[in-house]
Formats: structure tokens, C-alpha cells, sequence
């Protein structure tokens, strides 16, 4: 039927998924990494909104959407990314679940 | 004129990285007060002339970048412009200390970089922008949080950042689906063009929970205690303050002018409402029975913020048009009233923690003896989040009261009643602290005057604005955005 | 302009008060400054003249009202004459910047209460009044009035809740908080409402309304004297005021509460003179009479309550003995330290006590004064509403109750041994303010014409002289019975003051135990006691478990799904 909804559910299984890695995984880089997964089903979503099956040009305007959006989210991993070598190089480890002494603040 | 608030922070951050020393310094205060003078002479002319709507470049949507402001947004800038300055002249002193120095160039231009993104967040005028300005604030907000440099700070801050960044894809896919069913970015476009179809039902929750969570409403406030507690004072009044509402101005956008014409909103309302409710009692408890004096005032903000998100179910349920804007000026006064009395609370703390050397309220002793404006600061901020006459929290709470009881919901009243209850807990807490007479000589470093002054000044704002009241209806009432002749009031 | 300078000059002068040195001085002798611009306003202006301050709480309206300019007359005269006394006196005790700043801001109060048009800014003047003056009772920094201030405050703050909970709930029910609208507003509840009690409670303790009295002879006694002096003569009547602007006062006739207002009143008038009379303090037995004379009345507000015609007969009244009361009451406290300054003279001091009689006979009701004419008239009042025959001789009998009280007073104040130094400047304010005194019916005339009765009618001068001389004539033959009857009588009853107190040293003695309280002073620790909760393992663990529990990535993650889903099915559902 129409592709809109098989991208949408496809989208949303990404979503999800990166969601539950940023949940399961106590790895730093891991939950980085499924943040940016979070990020690719959304992008995956917003660019399958450029097609029209009617319409024999592309809607540039998700197109612009992705592009920018792509620019943003490298700017945060870059940044994530740095916090975690930081935290790493600091504490020696790279979780971020404190130890059970630092939890009560 | 909207642009050049954007305009002069980003360059104001740019020059403090490339400049040193008394020239950053000056750079900064110089960004500042041009900053705040913009935002005055705009909000002077929203005042008189109505909304403004321009688009940057003379590119007109869909590709350009609208900015707009209107009677709700420039209130926000107001507030975003006085406790910007405020913390601007705090922070000289502040980062001219011994162990600050260091900090100071990143520190300034990340700070000026959030504010300029702060203002475009208020201005801003179609979704997607809002989803990238979302992250720039994020982004600056996480790494001003993350100066200290400390183990528990980094991981506070990274914390914090993993899960706005979450909030904000989510937010990123409401916007799809937004544009899937209405085929416009444009806010106050696609109120009209939507309907309320399944997919604008869950862009409607997908943009709402990323806010909520970026507004550490609860149950999703367990990221803000660390990431306001182990910042530098300043950071704090700036997270706690400005960062908070930022997104909770956001919200205000996405409900009352994307969602305006559907009724999608009325029933989603009371959840909202129902979380704010257990926001003001939990984050006041836990504030009441933390030890450490930066705690109290993070999980405060917590409650505080609690008190705004009644707003959702009282203009959403309610008929009346003169209650719903009842309701709306209590949020408004709320939230500028909590923004200056918290911006005020953490400077001042951080002028305690300067002087006793510690963050732990056991261990300071004879506050009132050695510093007695910061102790009389402490408590003009306290009579304002308590809401006791003549404060703006008085006015805030009164008005809420007043809608509630208008509105029939009668179990929202215990967000207000038990709420200043708890409040009055903690803040007499720090108070009563404030008067234990210490050991002889045990206290203290001296505090530079200008510190001291900043949070008083903020003080006093955060009582004098409950004498404004009649302005601020106006603001709200006659001075919401062009492009939406109906405004918020149907 | 003079609007705010009535109600906010003295709050200038506090901040003069604030600043060191010179301008501490400066600021106790201009003191008598404060409540001049208050005067000079209900002197020049309307009496209907209203200012909207628009820029003041939730658009605050100043003015008048139907009897806002007799109590404005009122409060600021006996305000004028207790600061006038203060800065004509010794700096001692009373120049600290303490008692200066907070007397200057329970004026502020109290000024602004008068004047107060809506239900905001009245809330927010009685509140400032009724906290403030708590500084002025423990200012002598005694056992004794540490103690009456702690009660003052436990009252004040069941007051003060009280007073919120009707004062929200009246501005809930009518179309805005102007009183304008209030008050016809709550006419048409039924009187049953608990707005109604809540109101009536609430400024029933600031009235000294019997059985909510209890904290008065304590707490106005304890303050230096110009502060008892308005204690007891301008911002108790804050209490009748509240009623008066809330209650639907001549618009529908509430006849339950006319008769609670009513017997209770009395109750009061009769009992005050009574206890009085068992004290040998002067002040107390001053304080003492002020509930007997606002039992007076509270009992003709409830004639008023009756019926719409009856309030318009008997509002005068009220004004009347109000003014009477107020003044009357001012020169009974401060004439105690003037006849305390003068008692090493035999001869001055037979003056003083001579010229003391003035207010005390103007209480009591003799002949040619206020008091003889607002008993008159109150008598014309029942006879309108059909009450002549019994209450009359009622009315009568506590006027000759009074007069044994003030005998009984006058005669402690002159036989006390205490010697005070003298000046000059004081006796001369307290002589001016026995003149005022003896003039009033004719100030009277002015502000109401309509109530001018005829001094020279013989059963009028009968009726007034006889109550004066039968408690003349008691004086004399019980002298030596009396204090010792009644200080029997009432001393076996123990005071719900007393009560109050042991509570709180019960629960005092308690925490203190516990470790709670600070061992050398009254306050309490709320760090250690916070903390002691804190510390009890059950609190500490669920909420710390709780905390823990929100902070866990995948409770979060969960919260997270659960919540978009709940608001996506419930706009859904809503759509």
C-alpha cells in the first residue's frame, strides 16, 4: 500500500531501537552510537516525505531538513564524544552509571 | 531589529574567543548590554506597534528562516535579557577568581553563544528551526555545564546532553510527521492546515514528551539535580533560569499555535496537568530534605517548573475566556517570577560558596553576620518562589488559585497549597541556617561587592515585577503574533 | 499623589530609619511626620474620592468607601498622637532602629488597610500590620513578653489562615476583588456559607471578639506604651473594618449573625469590664476594657446586620463610639506614663488624675461626651428595631461597669511607685489630645450633621449621669471587696492563654528532647529537625530508592515510550 506508512513504520523501528540501545547499553560510545540511530530512522522518515508518487519532481524542502539535520546531530556526536574520552581519561572508565557511592549527590 | 538579537550575541562569543584578558571582559559586557538594549527596544516596539514577523535574508518560508515576535515571546526575551545582563556582571568577578581564570574564554563565548540561541529560540517561527536552535541551546547549555571539568561534573553534563538529544529526536520526528500530514513548517501555519489525524495525534506526543523532557518535568527530571549542582554558580542561575524555560516556551508554541485549531489538545491536556501536580510535590520534598544548599535550589527549580504545566489543563478546559487569560498570566508571571528569584538564588549561593568555601549547609555558619546582603538576598528570593505578598510569585500563585478554582478542578489547588507549603520548608531551611551563630574566626573569604549587588538586583526585580501585572495581560492579550489573527484565544 | 503618600510616607521614613547614625535620629524625632500626609488626606479630600494604583499588586485601588474617611480620620489621629509622644520622649529604648522601622511599617499597615478598596492589597496591609507589630510586643526583649508574643503569633497566624482561606474564597465568588463587588456578592450567598465563618473567625481574633480574646490583655500591655496605644486604639478596629467591607452590610439583613455578632458582643462588654477589674497593672486593665468596649461594638455592628434601615442608623453609631473608643484609648495609655513622670509631685499629680478623668468618663458615657451621645444614639437604634426595654438597661449597666473599671484604673495608675522622668513636650501632646477629647461630639457634628441630639434634654443628661455615679457610688462601697471578688472569680478559671502556653511548652519540651529545638532560645531548628526526619532510615531510603529509580536509563527509556503513547491515545482519543 502506500510507501508512506511502510517508511514511517520503518522509521519508527529505528526510533525505537536506538532508544532501547541508549536504555541497555552502559557503554558510553554505544549510547552515542544509538542515538545516532535514533537519528537515521528519523532522517529515513523525513526524506521518504520528499517522493510523490504523482509528482514528478522531489519536495526540496526534507531534503533541506535532512541536510541540516545531518549537520547538527555530527556536531553533537563530535561534542558527545568528546565529553566520553574526557570522562574516560578522567575516571578510567567509560560509563556512565556512577558508582554507588557517587549516586547520592 | 529580531535579528540583530541573534546577531550581536553569536558575535559578541566569537570576539571573547579571540580576545583576552580585560578586552574579553569588555567585549562581554559590551555584547551584553547591546544585547539587552535590543531586546528592550523590541520589546518597546511589540509594545506599541504589535507583533513582528520578518524574514532573514528576504527569503520567504518555506526555505528562509522566519523570525517572529510577538506579546509571549518578547516577555521571554525580556526575562532572558535582565538575568542575562545580571549574570554577565556577575560573572567579571567570577572569572577573574584564581581558579577561574582558566575558564573564562570558554565560558564567555559559550554563554554568549546561549543566549543567542536563546533568542532565536524565543523569535523563532517554524518547526524545524526550532528543532536546530533546540540543539544549539542544548549543545551550549551541556558544555557550560560541563566547565568545571571535574569527573561528576562530565558525567552530569553528559547525562544531561544524551538525554536532550534524545528529547530533541523526538522532537525532530513530530516535525516529520507534521509536515507529512500539513505540508508546512511554517507554527502558525499548520494549526489550520493539519486537522487531527493519528499522525498529528502522535507528532503531537512525540514533540511533547521531548520537550518535557528537555524541561525536566517529572518523571524525567532525574538529569537536572547533577547537571545544576555541580556547575559553576553562574551556569547554574543560567540552566536553571533561562535554559528551563526555553523549552517550556517551546511547549506554549507547539500546544497553543501549532495545535491551536484541533482538538486534539483538550484531553492530552489534564496529563500534563497531572505531571506538574507531582513535579511541585516532589521536586519541593526532595528539596526539603537535600543537605547540600545547590541541591535545594536544583530540585526547587524542579517543583517551580512543576507549577507551569497547570497551565495545560486550565485554558484548555475552560470556557470562560477572562479565566483562560487568568491562566495564562499566572504561567507568564510564574515563570518570570521563578526565572529572577532562581537566577537570584544561585548567584547568591554562589557568593556563600565563594566565602565559606563549601556547598554543604551544615557547614556554613554565621551567614547573616558576615554577609549580610547576600543573607537579605537570600530571603527576597525566597518571599518570591514562597509566593507571599507583594512578590511576583504572590501574584503568579494568587491568579493560578483563582483559575483553578474558576476551572472546577479542584485537585489541582494541592499543586499551590502544599506546594508554598514545601517551599516555605526549604527555604526556611537555608534561612534558619543563615542565623547559626559560627565558631570564632571560622568564616570567611571576602566577596566582591559587585557579586553581591547582581543578586540583590535580581532580588528585588523578582518582588518589583509583581507590580506590573496590567502590562503583561496586554503583552498577552492585544500583542500575539500577526500571521495568527485569532491569537491564543479562540 | 497624596493617595501614596498617605498610605507609603511612613515607609520613606523607615528607610531614613534604616540608614546609620544621624539619619536614625533624624528619623525618631521627624517620626510624628509619618501619619500627617494620612491626616491631611481625610481632611481635604471627598468622601467618596477613589485612586486606582494601577501599578500595585493586581491593580490596587486606594480610597474611601462608604467609612473609609471617619477611620482614616480616626486611625491617623491616635497614630499622630502615640508618634508625637515617641519623638517628644527619651531616645532610649524606643530610638532603636528597631522599634523605629517597625513601627513606621505596622503605620504603613495600617494606613493602607484603611484605605484599601480591594481585597488584594487590604490582605496584603493586614498582614504586614498584624506581623510587624509582633516586633513591637517582644521589644522589651522580657520573659513575659516573649511569652505574649509567642501567643500573639500563634494567634496571628490561625488569623492570618483563617483570613486567606475567606478572603481567596470571597474573591472566587464575586466578579472581581474591588470591594464594591465583593460585598454584594457574598449578599447572595446564605449565611450559612463558610466563607462567611471563615471571615468572621478570622478578623474576630484581630477584634478581640470574645473567646478569640485571650492573646489581647497579654500581648497589648507587653509593648512600650505609644505602641500599646495603637494597639489598642487603631488596629484592633482592623478587625471591625474587615467585617464592614466584606460582610453585605446593609444590603440584605443577615439576622443569624446579627444575633451571634450580638450576644457575643455583649458577652464580651460584660466579661472585659469584669476581668478588668481583677487586675492592679494598669495597662491591663486598659487592655482589658478595650474588649469590653469593642464588645460594645461588635454588638452594635450586629444591630446593623438586622435589617438595611437599621445600618444606616446605626453606622453613625458605630463611627461613633469607634472615634470615641480610639482617642479616648490613646490618652488613657499614654496618660499612664505621664502620670507616672509627674508622681513625685502631690498637686500635679491630682491635675493628671483630674485631667485622666476626661477619657475616662468619655468612655463611660457621662454627659456632654462622645461616649454619652454614641450611647443615646444606640439607644434610638433599638428603639428602632423594637430591642428598647431590656437592652437598654443593659447598655446602661455596662456604662456604669465601665466607670467602676476606670476608677479602679485611675486609682492604680496613681498609686503605682514608679517614678518616670518628665517632659514636657509629652505632657503637652497627651493635654492637647484630652482637649480633642472633650470636644469630639462637636467634631462629630461635622461629619455627620444628621445625628446631633439635644445636650440639654433632662432625661437625656439623666440617663447618661445616672450609670457614671451608680459606678461612682459602687467605687466607694466595695472598694476593698472588689479586686479581691473578682480576682477570685476569674482567677480560678484558668485562661485559655495560660492553656496555649502550656501546650506549647509541652510540645516544646518534646522536641526539645528530641534534640530539635536550639536549649538557650525559643527557635526552633528546622535544620536539625529536617534532618532528623531525613535521618529516619524508612524516609531516607524510598525516597533516596525512588530518586534512584527515575535516574536508571531504562525506567527512564520506559517513561519515556509510556508517556509519548499516553499523550498521542489521549489527543486521539480527545480529536
Amino acid at each position: 500500500m502506500n510507501s508512506l506508512l511502510i517508511y514511517s513504520i520503518t522509521a519508527t523501528s529505528l526510533f525505537t531501537i536506538g532508544l532501547m540501545g541508549l536504555a541497555a547499553h552502559p557503554n558510553l560510545i554505544r549510547k552515542i552510537i544509538s542515538l545516532n540511530i535514533m537519528a537515521g530512522g528519523v532522517f529515513l522518515f523525513l526524506i521518504s516525505l520528499a517522493y510523490h508518487p504523482d509528482d514528478p519532481g522531489v519536495d526540496p524542502v526534507p531534503q533541506a531538513m535532512v541536510l541540516t539535520g545531518i549537520v547538527v546531530t555530527i556536531s553533537a556526536t563530535a561534542f558527545a564524544l568528546c565529553l566520553a574520552r574526557r570522562i574516560t581519561e578522567i575516571t578510567g572508565s567509560s560509563r556512565l552509571e556512577d558508582k554507588p557511592e557517587d549516586t547520592d549527590s | 531589529m529580531p535579528e540583530l538579537l541573534v546577531l550581536i550575541p553569536f558575535t559578541a562569543a566569537l570576539l571573547c574567543f579571540i580576545l583576552k584578558g580585560v578586552l574579553r571582559s569588555l567585549a562581554a559586557l559590551l555584547g551584553a548590554s547591546l544585547t539587552f538594549s535590543a531586546s528592550a527596544l523590541l520589546a518597546a516596539d511589540v509594545y506599541q506597534n504589535g507583533a513582528i514577523r520578518i524574514s532573514l535574508g528576504g527569503w520567504d518560508a518555506p526555505l528562509g528562516i522566519g523570525l517572529s515576535a510577538d506579546g509571549l515571546s518578547v516577555i521571554f526575551l525580556l526575562l532572558t535579557a535582565i538575568v542575562g545582563l545580571m549574570v554577565s556582571i556577575y560573572c567579571v568577578p567570577f572569572f577573574s577568581g584564581l581558579h577561574e581564570q582558566p575558564l573564562a574564554r570558554h565560558f564567555w563565548s559559550l554563554w554568549m553563544f546561549l543566549w543567542g540561541s536563546l533568542n532565536s529560540l524565543f523569535l523563532v517561527s517554524d518547526v524545524f528551526n526550532a528543532y536546530v536552535v533546540l540543539e544549539l541551546v542544548s549543545i551550549s547549555a551541556a558544555a557550560l555545564a560541563a566547565l568545571s571539568g571535574t569527573a561528576a561534573s562530565l558525567r552530569a553534563a553528559l547525562r544531561y546532553f544524551l538525554t536532550a538529544m534524545a528529547g530533541s529526536m523526538a522532537f525532530l520526528l513530530g516535525v516529520g510527521f507534521i509536515y507529512a500530514q500539513a505540508g508546512t513548517l511554517d507554527m502558525f501555519l499548520v494549526g489550520s492546515s493539519g486537522g487531527d489525524g493519528p499522525l498529528m495525534a502522535m507528532a503531537l506526543g512525540l514533540m511533547t514528551v521531548g520537550l518535557i523532557m528537555k524541561s525536566a518535568l517529572f518523571p524525567f527530571h532525574f538529569w537536572l539535580p547533577p547537571a545544576h549542582g555541580e556547575a559553576k554558580a553562574p551556569v547554574s542561575a543560567i540552566l536553571s533560569a533561562l535554559v528551563m524555560k526555553g523549552s517550556f516556551f517551546l511547549l506554549l508554541r507547539i500546544w497553543f499555535n501549532v495545535f491551536q485549531d484541533s482538538s486534539l489538545t483538550v484531553h492530552a491536556a489534564s496529563v500534563l496537568g497531572f505531571l506538574g501536580l507531582f513535579a511541585v510535590i516532589w521536586g519541593s520534598y526532595q528539596a526539603i530534605i537535600q543537605s547540600r544548599l545547590k541541591l535545594i535550589i536544583a530540585y526547587s527549580s524542579i517543583g517551580q517548573m512543576g507549577y507551569l504545566f497547570l497551565l495545560f489543563p486550565l485554558v484548555l478546559t475552560t470556557v470562560d475566556a477572562a479565566w483562560k487569560i487568568e491562566a495564562w498570566t499566572a504561567c507568564v508571571f510564574q515563570a518570570v517570577s521563578h526565572g529572577l528569584a532562581k537566577a537570584s538564588l544561585f548567584l547568591a549561593a554562589g557568593n556563600l560558596i565563594q566565602a565559606s568555601g563549601t556547598d554543604n549547609l551544615r557547614s556554613m555558619r554565621n551567614i547573616a553576620g558576615s554577609l549580610p546582603m547576600t543573607t537579605f538576598t537570600l530571603a527576597l528570593a525566597g518571599i518570591s518562589l514562597m509566593g507571599l505578598p507583594p512578590s511576583g510569585g504572590f501574584v503568579a500563585k494568587w491568579m493560578l488559585l483563582q483559575s483553578i478554582l474558576a476551572s472546577g478542578q479542584w485537585w489541582l489547588a494541592a499543586a499551590p497549597i502544599l506546594g508554598g507549603l514545601l517551599t516555605a520548608g526549604y527555604i526556611f531551611k537555608i534561612l534558619s541556617q543563615a542565623f547559626v551563630p559560627g565558631a570564632e574566626g571560622a568564616c570567611c573569604k571576602p566577596v566582591c561587592f559587585v557579586m553581591e549587588k547582581a543578586a540583590l538586583v535580581l532580588a528585588i526585580f523578582s518582588i518589583l515585577i509583581g507590580f506590573r501585572a496590567e502590562e503583561v495581560i496586554f503583552l498577552l492579550t492585544d500583542r500575539i503574533c500577526a500571521a495568527n489573527p485569532g491569537g491564543f484565544w479562540p | 499623589m497624596i493617595w501614596i503618600a498617605a498610605v507609603f510616607f511612613p515607609l520613606v521614613l523607615a528607610a531614613v530609619c534604616m540608614l546609620p547614625g544621624a539619619c536614625l535620629r533624624a528619623g525618631f524625632r521627624m517620626i510624628f511626620l509619618a501619619p500627617l500626609p494620612a491626616l491631611l488626606l481625610a481632611f481635604t479630600t471627598q468622601g467618596t474620592a477613589e485612586f486606582e494604583l494601577t501599578f500595585f499588586l493586581l491593580e490596587s485601588r486606594l480610597g474611601f468607601g462608604p467609612h473609609g474617611k471617619t477611620f482614616l480620620l480616626i486611625t491617623s489621629l491616635s497614630w499622630l498622637f502615640a508618634s508625637l509622644f515617641t519623638a517628644l520622649g527619651p531616645r532610649g529604648s524606643l530610638g532603636k532602629r528597631s522599634f523605629c522601622v517597625m513601627f513606621l511599617l505596622t503605620m504603613c499597615g495600617n494606613l493602607g488597610l484603611v484605605l484599601s478598596r480591594d481585597a488584594v492589597s487590604f490582605y496584603t496591609f493586614f498582614a504586614l500590620m498584624t506581623f510587624c507589630a509582633y516586633s513591637l510586643i517582644v521589644h522589651s526583649k522580657k520573659d513575659s513578653a516573649y511569652t505574649a508574643g509567642r501567643i500573639y503569633l500563634i494567634m496571628a497566624v490561625l488569623g492570618e489562615g483563617m483570613l486567606m482561606a475567606g478572603i481567596i474564597t470571597s474573591v472566587f465568588l464575586s466578579p472581581s476583588h474591588y470591594f464594591d463587588q465583593i460585598s454584594p456578592a457574598l449578599g447572595s450567598l446564605s449565611p450559612g456559607h463558610p466563607v462567611f465563618i471563615f471571615l468572621f473567625a478570622g478578623f474576630g481574633v484581630k477584634a478581640g471578639l470574645i473567646f478569640l480574646h485571650f492573646w489581647l490583655p497579654l500581648a497589648h500591655p507587653a509593648a512600650p506604651t505609644p505602641a500599646s496605644a495603637v494597639l489598642s486604639a487603631a488596629m484592633i478596629k482592623a478587625g471591625i473594618l474587615g467585617w464592614m467591607n466584606f460582610f453585605p452590610l446593609g444590603l440584605v439583613p443577615f439576622a443569624s449573625w446579627a444575633s451571634v455578632l450580638m450576644t457575643l458582643g455583649l458577652g464580651g462588654a460584660f466579661f472585659g469590664a469584669m476581668a478588668g477589674l481583677g487586675e492592679r497593672e494598669p495597662k491591663i486593665i486598659l487592655a482589658y476594657s478595650s474588649i469590653s468596649q469593642m464588645g460594645l461594638m461588635v454588638f452594635c455592628l450586629g444591630l446593623g446586620f438586622l435589617d438595611q434601615n437599621l445600618w444606616i442608623m446605626a453606622g453613625p453609631v458605630l463611627f461613633l463610639l469607634v472615634f470615641n473608643h480610639a482617642l479616648s484609648k490613646t490618652a488613657l495609655f499614654l496618660g499612664i506614663e505621664v502620670m507616672y513622670s509627674v508622681s513625685v509631685s502631690r498637686g500635679k499629680k491630682t491635675w493628671t488624675a483630674m485631667l485622666m478623668a476626661v477619657p475616662a468618663l468619655a468612655l463611660a458615657g457621662a454627659p456632654f461626651t462622645g461616649g454619652s451621645q454614641a450611647k443615646y444614639l444606640l439607644k434610638e437604634v433599638l428603639g428602632a428595631a423594637a430591642l428598647s426595654g431590656f437592652f437598654s438597661w443593659v447598655i446602661s449597666i455596662s456604662s456604669g461597669l465601665t466607670a467602676l473599671l476606670m476608677i479602679h484604673f485611675i486609682r492604680q495608675a496613681a498609686s503605682a511607685k514608679k517614678h518616670y522622668p518628665c517632659y514636657a513636650g509629652r505632657n503637652m501632646t497627651w493635654i492637647c489630645l484630652v482637649v480633642i477629647i472633650l470636644i469630639l461630639p462637636w467634631i462629630f457634628y461635622e461629619l455627620y450633621p444628621r445625628n446631633r441630639i439635644q445636650w440639654m434634654d433632662p432625661l437625656l443628661f439623666t440617663s447618661s449621669l445616672w450609670p457614671v455615679l451608680a459606678g461612682l457610688a459602687a467605687y466607694v462601697i466595695l472598694r476593698h471587696k472588689v479586686y479581691p471578688a473578682t480576682r477570685e472569680i476569674f482567677g480560678v478559671l484558668p485562661g485559655s492563654a495560660e492553656i496555649i502556653d502550656r501546650t506549647w511548652h509541652h510540645l516544646k519540651h518534646r522536641l526539645k528532647t528530641r534534640g530539635v529545638m536550639e536549649s538557650l532560645s525559643a527557635r526552633m531548628n528546622l535544620v536539625r529537625f529536617s534532618d532528623n526526619f531525613v535521618q529516619s532510615k524508612m524516609v531516607q531510603k524510598i525516597s533516596h530508592e525512588l530518586e534512584r529509580w527515575f535516574r536508571s536509563w531504562s525506567v527512564s527509556v520506559f517513561l519515556f515510550i509510556l508517556m509519548i503513547i499516553t499523550i498521542a491515545l489521549m489527543a486521539w482519543t480527545g480529536a
